[in-house]
């Protein structure tokens, strides 16, 4: 079974933003409303990194866990998902998850703020697939359509992977062999809870031998 | 006789607790829907797979990732 998962290539990213248009344009997303964005550290000084950041459909999703009516799901590819019919646009989601991803659509005179809204991996949601109600709510469902998220597949550097994570990491892998650095992942260990990838370097413990030492 | 009665009745008293219903607002999760390898049903869709055929679906994802993010394949 696959088991759908993201990877920002840091070294590979242009910061071409070509992911976040890919997002908008395939889901038709409203005015406001950033499912996907490109984030860059150390922005204009040498050795800056940008990285595509979105809904990284956890693991053990923090969103799933603090929401108040169980409007969370995963499917059976590790894909989160949610279900609008029965949120009500609390917004605790969006304290709980650490990369940013729930988005609130604010419509009318007075800012009111709707359901949320965020990456679905271009699966849709509960709905029918292929159905209008289904793209009005969440979107294309392109994994029902034998497809990838567009964001990926849009990617000019291909520095944002998406697929099954064994896949996605085998390439990674190859990646890092062939250029000999850049193995970071950044959000993987958080979001798939990695020991391996994405996370600092183990702390050296202080040497318990005394030999040698008066 | 009578203590018997009482005692029989303050336990059916302690077991009235055991019966309060789950507050909970939900009892598990959302409806998660029809899988992807379903399909939708429409022509429209990327060939080289069947719809409903959950093995075909995975390994043509697995084929497409390879296919379309790994240049790796192409250039060696």
């Amino acid at each position: 079974m696959a088991r759908m998962k993201f990877v920002c290539d840091a070294e590979r990213c242009i910061e071409c933003n070509s992911c976040v248009t890919a997002c908008k344009n395939e889901h038709e997303i409203p005015w406001g409303v950033n499912r996907r964005r490109v984030v860059t550290l150390n922005d204009g000084v040498p050795g800056e990194k940008s990285i595509s950041v979105a809904c990284m459909h956890c693991s053990d999703a923090p969103c799933m866990a603090v929401c108040p009516v169980n409007c969370f799901y995963r499917t059976e590819e590790g894909v989160v998902l949610h279900n609008k019919d029965t949120c009500i646009g609390c917004g605790y989601c969006s304290y709980a998850c650490p990369f940013g991803a729930p988005q609130f659509p604010s419509e009318g005179a007075f800012g009111v703020r709707g359901k949320m809204d965020k990456c679905t991996f271009c699966s849709g949601g509960p709905e029918e697939h292929g159905s209008a109600a289904e793209f009005e709510k969440y979107g294309r469902n392109r994994l029902a359509e034998g497809k990838l998220p567009a964001c990926a597949e849009m990617c000019s550097t291909k520095a944002l992977l998406a697929g099954d994570g064994d896949v996605v990491a085998d390439i990674f892998r190859t990646r890092v062999v062939q250029r000999g650095k850049g193995a970071e992942v950044w959000g993987w260990g958080t979001a798939y809870g990695s020991q391996q990838a994405g996370q600092p370097p183990a702390q050296q413990t202080p040497s318990t031998d005394t030999k040698g030492k008066s | 006789m009578s203590t018997r009665i009482s005692a029989a009745v303050v336990c059916l008293l302690m077991l009235a607790a055991c019966s309060e219903p789950s507050q909970e607002m939900r009892t598990g999760h959302d409806s998660q829907g029809e899988p992807e390898y379903k399909g939708t049903g429409s022509e429209f869709v990327a060939p080289g797979w069947k719809q409903g055929d959950q093995a075909s679906w995975t390994s043509e994802m697995k084929a497409r990732t390879q296919r379309g993010q790994n240049e790796y394949n192409k250039i060696n």
